[in-house]
Parts: structure tokens; C-alpha cells; sequence
């Protein structure tokens, strides 16, 4: 017999907990007006405003939903009956099974028992008498990672790998590929000795025509992206039509690594985020041998949409492994990556809802501007901005507009989570597994976009770290190179021609023109130093001319395109400092061959950036 | 039948596209015309016989640096796929068909009658502006590439579109490599950015300029190291008969006005001769006063070149005038205006056809007109296509005043000029190194009676054949046999 057929109003949650002392009756009331706006569980949402601890919560549920409560903690499940279930299962529907006595099973929830959970629990256990215990959500991802913790390392290690290893860079090369590269250099030394001269015109003619190709590229496709109607793709009023009841759960993936000190600022800053509390759920990503950090992030009590997810310890120690490990548990319809360091604004989440609702089906990511908000702290800063700027304001802009494969930016992408986890999600041996995914959803028919969102993060300013950061993504861009020429017909054949060569340009082409601008550089100092003709054979008609073609006119129009990059954001007082860029290219270069070195030597090694060394104060 | 004639005017004031190409066309046509009259009667200008000659020698000795790194090199690489002067002056016309297009776009969105905006082009459709586009080639890009900078430059200005900034800034890069000028042409545009661009953030003027500003300064930069590597000298460029900016140092550099008076004379004569010039200015500086300065900047440069002894031809001026004043006219010019500019317009087209040239401009009107082929152009004619099929490099001739020569024998195989490392020797004892030698009247030697040799000529050659202006002279001896060994 219900309460309503004894005439007797059901008892409400908010009630119970004002009448435990719980919640005070102002909080309640809040939490009852956000209620009103989004239309979520009035339980989720006192739990994102934190104004009850999770443990409260779940034990005035058990006594609402008249079940008993159980701490897992203290009465664990049993592993062998867990292990008999599909982990993805239990995470999507909230619950694991306690224990089984005789054919009866416990089943510990985080939800209100339904018919559909039922129905679940019948396919998954069979016809067996269910009882039900009420836990916390946190103790049901707690139980899972501790009872599949070597299925979730391997499934976020290898995953990808053994669904198709040749969309891995596990293997750096394949056997033909390693062939052709032994085979090649092979040859080329065997050339060298027999006919030397030809062969370094050769490669100075293929040096040359690399610089070109790569330079004319970014300069096409950076007018087109420069055209004003790709400036406000979505706009203020497009945001402001979303109502709060008909937005999804959106999930952040925030991977930290021995950074400790920023913790309490990655919280304010995702605090920012104009979007339901109740509707976002934030996994901070956690090593588990990084101690300092979870206990820095323990200490700043997050508000209850902040769940820790503890990465168990095992090589590779990637952020692409530690972003499949939350993956498992991000419940969102969608998924944005942030970085420790990251300041989105706040509108960002709701312009990416708008993105994919008036995209196409297709449509798998859209990726936020990057930029940096101490630009101006020394020269470094400066071009570091600017190379932003220009990347994402009109370089990126300009590949959507071509429909070009992009390759996604290190944070701020946000995906449909379905579509993420049919790609395979990251790659951990790829050291760029932003870059590489962009890729790979654009080999398998889906498209990227971008928004007119930006996220501010902390330019480096040092040129140590800098050249560590850069020699990474340098590596990356190669592996990922490696991964997707592995049958380059059948890529082709996948996104067409055009698509391949643009890939080819921008992906390939970036560390081939990087590593041979020292080179280039050393050869013609040595001439204007030395006034020598020794190198005048190296330079037949042609290819002087080519060489001097990009000389001047290479250098002046990647100079003009630092320029550029100014207009967008009106950062007119970097304007100059883009004369400065064949210094920052030689930068680049010497991150290259550290990055060549590394593709051989340590190809799955993270290169951790430092954050937190700006002297510049984020902005609040 | 109104009916069908109405809405064709409703489609041609709604498509753009239809009234400027048809303009262009008949630009096209009449100039195209034009080159064909002088090439029959040929006709060939200094410029053109200048690039086309430097062209021909980089296509025979097969390296760009041999010539010096002439300037301005643009036209000279566009005429490397066909060097002869009806490429070159096809290349002119398309220049002036393309400004053409791009004014009557301008001119469009004028409020006036249609046929009003169109013949107020009337005013460029004179002589003097199918000279400039049918036989100077560089000029012709000048002003091409200027008003391309002027029309993007006003499209950033009055809507923000940086690419269009940017489009204005590589223009005028490669405005420097058609003509020297641009380089004070740039100056008034930047200052527009300063003036003109609004916004809330400082430094939006500044960055404008300097991004209209920078391509021209590299492309400078970047020749004067070409020249400095290949040459030794970083300013060769300028000192070219080519190129030359000096009138002293013009082949008809008489004609050409030098110092404070003089210069007056002939710009005030420039801007007399250019009666929509001072109408727009009028009416720029009622209703737009600010935007005047654009317009008087162009004369005041003109006026201060001539007075330093640069060369700015009078035909280059008043066809310069007319181009930045049709350009300049602001879109809301008031309607009432079109009669009176219309009439100056045509006062314009008269005053070209009736007043007298001077100069080239004049041979080549009398040219297209008469269809006359004159007795120096037929020489060099003859000269020319009976030396090239000569052996490679057997005629030393100095090509710095034989250029013509070259330029119509259409190949410089046969020829051996100051580029071929050999040249210094064959100067000193060209008898000793070549079979023949083409030299100009009244230069070095004294025209004698063919089968003598010249006083004072070097030993071993003698006067085999005479023309007005060229003799040649061929060796005594079966030694010079240094060009048929070339090649």
C-alpha cells in the first residue's frame, strides 16, 4: 500500500534532509529554483552545488526509497560475482552486485530501482530474486576499478591496439615501412658513395620543394580561413536560446600529473563554466603513484560533480591512457578534454551543444581556440601566442572551410561521447593522440568542426620547457605520419586525395620543414661567412633559384602569416614581434631533432610540461 | 519589347558581374586591336624591347643571374614563356582590362544612371591610356596592382576584412617588383590606415600599415640582396637603362622635366590634361574633405619626383590622375552630380584624342594610325633577322644600347653581350674573338665606305654592311672562331 492511497503526502528528499539537519532551508530553496530551470534530480543537484556530502545524500535515499544502505567500503562485493558482469554495464546503469546467497542476489544501486533496471538485471543475472542496498556512486566506480583494474588498464592501454593495430602507434613501424626506411637509407648511402654530388642535389631539390609546398599550403588555406563569416559561427543569441532542462550531461576529462599546486585552480576555473552544475560531471584524472596530487585534490573538497578517478600505475604513463581510463566513466552525451592549466570560457560548453545539435550526424568534434593569457610575459610568450593565434584563428578555420582533415588541438575538443568511443578514443603510444584522433575520425568518415570559443592556458616561457613541449608534439606529428601512411591507398581511398595531401602538408610537411631549417640556416651562413664556392655545385640553376625563392619570399610570408594572427583577437602590440619569427622557426627545429632522436630511442616517453612557472597571474 | 530591355537592366544592376566583364571586353578588344596595328607596323617600345631582350638572353644562357638581376623583373617573368611584343603587349592589355573591371565594379555602385557610371571611363579612353596598357608593361601592373591595393585596402577599412588587408600588402609587395614607385604610393596607403581604420583598440592603425607597408620593404630588401649577391651591388638595379629612375639616365631623358620649375609646369600640364582629376577633387573635398588628401597626395608626389630628376612621364601622369580620381569618387556621391561629371569625362576623352603627344607616345600613335612602318624600325627589323641565324655568340654587341636589336632578331643566341664572361675580352680584341661586331653610328666608329676598315676601328675588322644607325663589322681573319665554339 503507497503512501498516497493511506491519503498520507510521500515524504520528498529535500524535506527529509532539511528535517536530518542536513541542508539548511535557503540551500534547499536554491536548489529547488535550479531544479525549476534544469529539471534534474533534486539529489544531483544539491551534490553539485555541494551542499551535502554524498554519503548523507545516498543514506536519506535508502530511507526515501524505503532500502537498506550499504557501505561498500566496509562490506565489499564480491569480486568473483562482479567480475561476472560487463564493467561498461555497471558503470552506464549504476550498480554492481554485493553478494549472492543461494540464488538470491544483493545488488547494490545509486539509482532508484525501475522497471528498466529490472530489465537489466534479468538479462545480465537471469531469472534470480534481486534484493536491493542503496550505495554511493562514488563506492559503485570505487568497486569497479578496484575489481577490473587490470581490464581497465589493459582495455585504456590496448584497446585500440588490439581492435586494429594499425591505427596504433604501438609499433612506431611496420615491417614495410621499417624495409623501406632501412631499404632507403640503405640506398642512399650507397648513392652517396657511388654518385655524391647527384644525390644531394637531390635531396636539396626535395628540401626545397618541401619548404615551398608547406609554405604556399598554409598561406592558401590561411586566406580562406581569414574570410569574416567564419568569425561568429555561433553566436550570443544561439547560446541563449538553450534552455537549462534540455541540456545533456556533459562530461570534462581533466588528466593532472604532479601538479599539486594547481589543483585548487583547475576547480575555480571549471567553476566558471556557464553550464548546469547538475548536468556536468568533472572526472579529475589521477595517477595513483602521484600521491601529492590526489591529496591536494582530496584537500580542496570539490563540490559532489567532481569525482577523482584513480589511474592505476602501469607504462605507458601517458595522458591519452589516462583519458581511456575516465573515458569508461564519463555518462555524458558529451566529452571535453581540459587541461590543469586551462581557463575556458564560460560559454564554451553550451556553443559546442549548439555545434553538434546544427551539425550534421557526422559530426564528431568540434574544437575551441587556444590561446594564451600571459602573451606578453617575454618573447617567447609572444611567439608562442602568435603561432596560436594564427593556428587556430585562420590556419584551422581555413582547413574546416576546405573540409581538410584538422588536427585537433591538445585540449578543448569536445566530442559526441558515442562517436568517441566507436573511434577507439585515444591512442596512448602517441604522444599527439589529439592530432592523431582528429585524423583518424576524419579517415572514418566523420567530420571536425570548429567553434568561436576559446580556452586560455598558460604560454611557456621558458625555452627548456618549450623545446621539451615542442620536441613532443614534434614526435607526435611524426608518429601519427607513420601510423596513417601504413597503407596510404587505402587512406586515399578513405578521404580522397586531396584530404591525404593536405594531411600530408601539414602533418608530415611540419617536421620534415622544422628539422631541415638549422641545417639549411648553418649552410648558408657558412657561405655568407666564408664567401665559399664549395657549396655552389649542391645548387644548380634551378634549384638556387628555388632555394632564394624561399629564402626571401618563404621567410616574408611566414612572417606576414605571424601578422596575421594578430587581427582576429586585436593583439595589434604583437604585431612587430612576428619579425621575430626565422628566429622562433630555429627554435622549432632544434626541437625536431630532439624529437627524431626520441622517435627511435623513446618513442612513447611523455615529455611533462611545467606549468605554473608564468609570472603573470591568471586572470579570476 | 521595354519590357525585355527593362529587365535586362534589372539583371545587369543586380549581377554585378555582367557590366564590368563587358567593359573589360571592350577594353580588351579595342587594345588588343591596338597591339596587332603596332606589331603590323613594327612598332616597338623601349620598354618592351628592353624585357623582351633580357628575356630572350636568359632563355639562351639558361641562368637568371646573368642579367644582372634586371629590374624590375616582374614583366621579364612574365615574358619568359614568350618573349616577343605581341606577348607583351597582350600582357599590357589584359593589366588594363583587369583595371578596367575593377573600376566599373567601383563605378557601379555610384548612384548614378548606368550608362552614366560606365562612360565616365570615357575619361580613361584616351591615347595616352592605350599606350600605357598596349606598351609599357611594368606601368601597366603598376597600376593594376595599385588600384587591386586600393580596393581591398577600402574593403578593410569600411568592413574589417583582414584578408583583404593583407591582399592590399602583397599588391603593393609585388607592385615593387613591376615599378619602382609603388614605394611612395605605399606611403599615402598606409597613412590611410592610420587615419581611417577605427576602432577601440589602440594600435589597430598602426598594425594595418605596417602590414601594408611590410611585403614592399621585404620585396626591397629582398631584391637589393638578389643584386648585392649576384652583382656585388645591392642598388645596380636602379642605375639599368632599363629601369632607370634618373632622367639623366633615360635613353630619351631630354623630354623629361627636371627641377622645381620645370616640374610645375609639367604636372600642373599632367593634372590640365586630366579634367576628372580636378572635378573629383572638387567633389571629394565637398563632401569628403578628409579623403582628399588621398587624392592630392598622388599629384604633390609627382610634382617632387620631377623636381629630384626621377622620371614620371607625362602620359604616365595623367592616365595615373585619372585611374586614382575614378577610384576615389566616395559611393555617396550625390546622383545630381553625374551630368557634370559625365561631361568631364568626355571632355577628357577629348582633349587626349585632340591634343598633340610627345615622345613615344607619339611614334606609336602615328604608328597605329598610319600604319606606316618607319625607316628605324624597319632597319632594326633587317638588322636584326639577318643576324639571327648567325652562330651562337659570333656579334659582339653591347646590349645596353643594342637591346632593340636583340629584341627583334627574337633570339640572343647569336649575340654575345655584356653577361658572357668572354665579352671583356672580345672588346679588347674582338677581331681576335669574334667573327663580328654590331656597333651604333657615332659611338665608336666612323661610318666608312663599306669593304674599308674604320679609322681608329680595331685591326682585323672591316665595315661589311652600313645602316643608319648600325654598322657591322666583320673579322679580316679566319682566326675568330671563338663563337662558333660556344655551344
Amino acid at each position: 500500500m503507497s503512501a498516497t492511497d493511506t491519503g498520507v503526502r510521500p515524504r520528498r528528499l529535500g524535506e527529509l534532509l532539511v528535517e536530518r539537519g542536513l541542508v539548511s532551508d535557503k540551500d534547499l530553496a536554491r536548489a529547488l529554483a535550479l531544479q525549476r530551470r534544469t529539471c534534474d534530480p533534486l539529489g544531483g543537484i544539491l551534490l553539485a552545488l555541494g551542499l551535502v556530502r554524498r554519503y548523507d545524500l545516498y543514506h536519506t535515499l535508502s530511507e526515501l526509497w524505503e532500502l537498506p544502505f550499504v557501505d561498500l567500503s566496509r562490506e565489499p562485493a564480491d569480486r568473483v560475482l562482479l567480475q561476472s558482469l560487463p564493467m561498461e554495464l555497471m558503470i552506464r546503469e549504476r550498480f554492481v552486485p554485493v553478494t549472492k546467497a543461494g540464488a538470491q542476489v544483493t545488488v547494490a544501486v545509486a539509482r532508484r530501482p525501475d522497471a528498466a533496471l529490472e530489465e537489466t538485471l534479468r538479462q545480465a543475472l537471469g531469472d534470480v530474486p534481486v534484493t536491493y542496498r542503496v550505495t554511493t556512486d562514488w563506492d559503485i566506480d570505487h568497486a569497479i576499478r578496484q575489481t577490473f583494474r587490470q581490464e581497465l588498464i589493459d582495455g585504456a592501454t590496448y584497446g585500440l591496439f588490439f581492435r586494429n593495430p594499425e591505427d596504433s602507434a604501438h609499433s612506431v613501424f611496420t615491417r614495410s615501412q621499417f624495409a623501406v626506411l632501412v631499404g632507403g637509407v640503405v640506398a642512399a648511402l650507397g648513392a652517396l658513395y657511388v654518385a655524391p654530388l647527384p644525390v644531394l642535389i637531390v635531396l636539396n631539390l626535395f628540401i626545397s620543394l618541401a619548404f615551398l609546398v608547406s609554405i604556399v599550403f598554409k598561406v592558401a588555406v590561411s586566406f580562406v580561413g581569414a574570410a569574416p563569416e567564419r568569425w561568429e559561427t555561433i553566436t550570443a543569441d544561439d547560446v541563449t536560446r538553450l534552455e537549462d532542462h534540455d541540456l545533456p550531461l556533459y562530461t570534462v576529462l581533466v588528466p593532472v600529473y604532479h601538479e599539486a599546486s594547481v589543483v585548487q585552480q583547475v576547480l575555480r576555473n571549471l567553476s566558471r563554466l556557464d553550464y548546469p552544475k547538475s548536468k556536468l560531471e568533472i572526472l579529475i584524472l589521477l595517477e595513483e603513484d602521484d600521491v601529492d596530487t590526489i591529496a591536494a585534490a582530496k584537500a580542496a573538497q570539490p563540490p559532489g560533480n567532481v569525482r577523482f578517478v584513480i589511474v592505476p600505475d602501469q607504462v605507458p604513463k601517458t595522458k591519452p591512457k589516462a583519458l581511456n581510463v575516465g573515458l569508461y566513466f564519463a555518462r555524458g552525451e558529451y566529452l571535453v578534454i581540459y587541461d590543469v592549466e586551462d581557463r575556458p570560457d564560460p560559454d564554451q560548453l553550451k556553443k559546442s551543444v549548439v555545434a553538434f545539435r546544427d551539425g550534421p550526424a557526422n559530426l564528431a568534434c568540434v574544437q575551441a581556440a587556444l590561446n594564451y593569457y600571459n602573451a606578453n610575459e617575454n618573447l617567447l610568450t609572444r611567439m608562442f601566442t602568435l603561432e596560436y593565434s594564427y593556428w587556430f584563428d585562420y590556419l584551422l578555420p581555413g582547413l574546416h572551410k576546405l573540409a581538410l582533415p584538422i588536427p585537433l588541438g591538445g585540449t578543448s575538443n569536445h566530442f559526441r561521447t558515442q562517436i568517441l568511443r566507436r573511434l577507439g578514443a585515444w591512442d596512448p603510444f602517441n604522444v599527439t593522440e589529439d592530432a592523431d584522433l582528429g585524423a583518424r575520425a576524419s579517415a572514418r568518415g566523420y567530420s571536425v568542426g570548429m567553434i568561436n570559443s576559446t580556452t586560455y592556458e598558460e604560454a611557456n616561457r621558458h625555452v627548456g620547457n618549450w623545446i621539451r613541449q615542442r620536441s613532443r608534439w614534434i614526435k607526435g606529428f611524426m608518429q601519427t605520419t607513420l601510423v596513417f601512411l601504413r597503407k596510404p591507398a587505402v587512406l586515399v581511398r578513405q578521404i580522397g586525395l586531396i584530404p591525404t595531401l593536405s594531411f600530408l602538408a601539414l602533418v608530415a610537411g611540419t617536421p620534415v620543414t622544422f628539422l631541415m631549417t638549422v641545417p639549411m640556416w648553418a649552410l648558408y651562413v657558412t657561405w655568407l661567412v666564408r664567401g665559399t664556392n664549395a657549396l655552389n655545385p649542391l645548387f644548380p640553376p634551378a634549384i638556387l633559384y628555388l632555394s632564394l625563392f624561399n629564402f626571401l619570399v618563404g621567410n616574408m610570408l611566414a612572417t606576414y602569416l605571424g601578422m596575421l594572427a594578430v587581427f582576429r583577437r586585436r593583439q595589434y602590440g604583437l604585431i612587430f614581434w612576428a619579425l621575430a619569427t626565422p628566429v622562433y622557426c630555429v627554435l622549432h627545429s632544434i626541437a625536431a631533432s630532439k624529437a627524431v632522436w626520441q622517435l627511435f630511442t623513446r618513442p612513447f616517453y611523455w615529455e611533462k610540461t611545467t606549468h605554473g612557472l608564468s609570472r603573470v597571474r591568471a586572470p579570476r | 519589347m521595354a519590357s525585355a530591355a527593362s529587365a535586362r537592366r534589372a539583371e545587369l544592376r543586380q549581377n554585378p558581374t555582367a557590366g564590368p566583364l563587358a567593359a573589360a571586353g571592350v577594353f580588351f578588344f579595342l587594345a588588343a586591336a591596338l597591339t596587332y596595328r603596332a606589331d603590323v607596323s613594327l612598332w616597338l617600345s623601349h620598354h618592351h624591347a628592353h624585357v623582351i631582350e633580357k628575356a630572350l638572353l636568359v632563355l639562351d644562357r639558361g641562368r637568371l643571374e646573368l642579367i644582372g638581376f634586371f629590374y624590375p623583373p616582374l614583366p621579364f617573368l612574365l615574358m619568359l614563356s614568350w618573349p616577343s611584343p605581341v606577348f607583351a603587349g597582350r600582357l599590357a592589355v589584359a593589366c588594363g582590362a583587369g583595371l578596367v573591371w575593377i573600376l566599373t565594379r567601383e563605378l557601379s555602385c555610384l548612384p548614378f544612371p548606368r550608362p552614366a557610371s560606365f562612360g565616365l571611363l570615357l575619361g580613361l579612353a584616351t591615347p595616352t591610356t592605350f599606350f600605357l596598357f598596349t606598351q609599357s608593361l611594368w606601368e601597366a601592373l603598376l597600376l593594376l596592382l595599385l588600384v587591386v591595393a586600393r580596393t581591398q585596402c577600402v574593403e578593410f577599412v569600411s568592413r574589417g576584412n583582414t584578408r583583404a588587408l593583407f591582399i592590399a600588402g602583397l599588391a603593393l609587395g609585388l607592385a615593387f617588383l613591376a615599378n619602382y614607385y609603388v614605394l611612395l604610393f605605399t606611403l599615402p596607403y598606409a597613412f590611410t590606415m592610420l587615419l581611417f581604420v577605427r576602432t577601440t583598440r589602440r594600435g589597430a592603425g598602426v598594425a594595418a600599415a605596417f602590414v601594408l607597408v611590410f611585403p614592399m620593404v621585404a620585396t626591397i630588401l629582398g631584391w637589393m640582396y638578389l643584386s648585392w649577391v649576384f652583382t656585388g651591388e645591392p642598388l645596380a638595379f636602379t642605375r639599368d637603362p632599363a629601369s632607370s629612375m634618373f632622367a639623366f639616365l633615360k635613353p630619351d631623358g631630354a623630354d623629361l622635366p627636371t627641377g622645381w620649375s620645370a616640374a610645375l609646369r609639367a604636372t600642373a600640364h599632367d593634372v590640365r590634361m586630366a579634367p576628372v582629376y580636378m572635378v573629383v577633387a572638387l567633389v571629394v573635398a565637398w563632401y569628403r574633405p578628409f579623403r582628399l588628401l588621398t587624392l592630392v597626395v598622388c599629384a604633390v608626389f609627382v610634382l617632387v619626383l620631377r623636381t629630384f630628376g626621377f622620371v614620371f612621364p607625362d602620359y604616365l601622369a595623367t592616365v595615373t590622375f585619372t585611374v586614382v580620381a575614378l577610384a576615389s569618387l566616395p559611393p555617396r556621391t550625390p546622383r545630381q552630380l553625374w551630368p557634370l561629371l559625365l561631361v568631364t569625362a568626355l571632355l577628357q576623352f577629348g582633349l587626349g584624342w585632340a591634343l598633340p603627344l610627345r615622345g613615344e607616345p607619339a611614334a606609336w600613335q602615328n604608328a597605329v594610325t598610319s600604319g606606316e612602318v618607319t625607316p628605324e624600325d624597319r632597319e632594326e627589323t633587317a638588322i636584326g633577322q639577318s643576324l639571327n641565324q648567325r652562330p651562337a655568340r659570333s656579334v659582339l654587341i653591347d646590349d645596353r644600347v643594342g637591346y632593340r636589336i636583340i629584341a627583334r632578331a627574337g633570339t640572343a643566341r647569336p649575340f654575345l653581350t655584356p653577361v658572357d664572361g668572354l665579352y671583356a675580352l672580345a672588346v679588347s680584341q674582338p677581331a681576335r674573338f669574334v667573327p663580328s661586331m654590331l656597333a651604333p653610328v657615332g659611338r665608336a666608329h666612323v661610318v666608312e665606305a663599306a669593304g674599308q676598315s674604320p679609322a681608329g676601328a680595331h685591326p682585323g675588322l672591316r665595315l661589311t654592311r652600313a645602316w643608319s644607325t648600325w654598322c657591322l663589322y666583320e673579322s679580316t681573319t679566319s682566326r675568330a672562331t671563338l663563337g662558333p665554339q660556344i655551344r
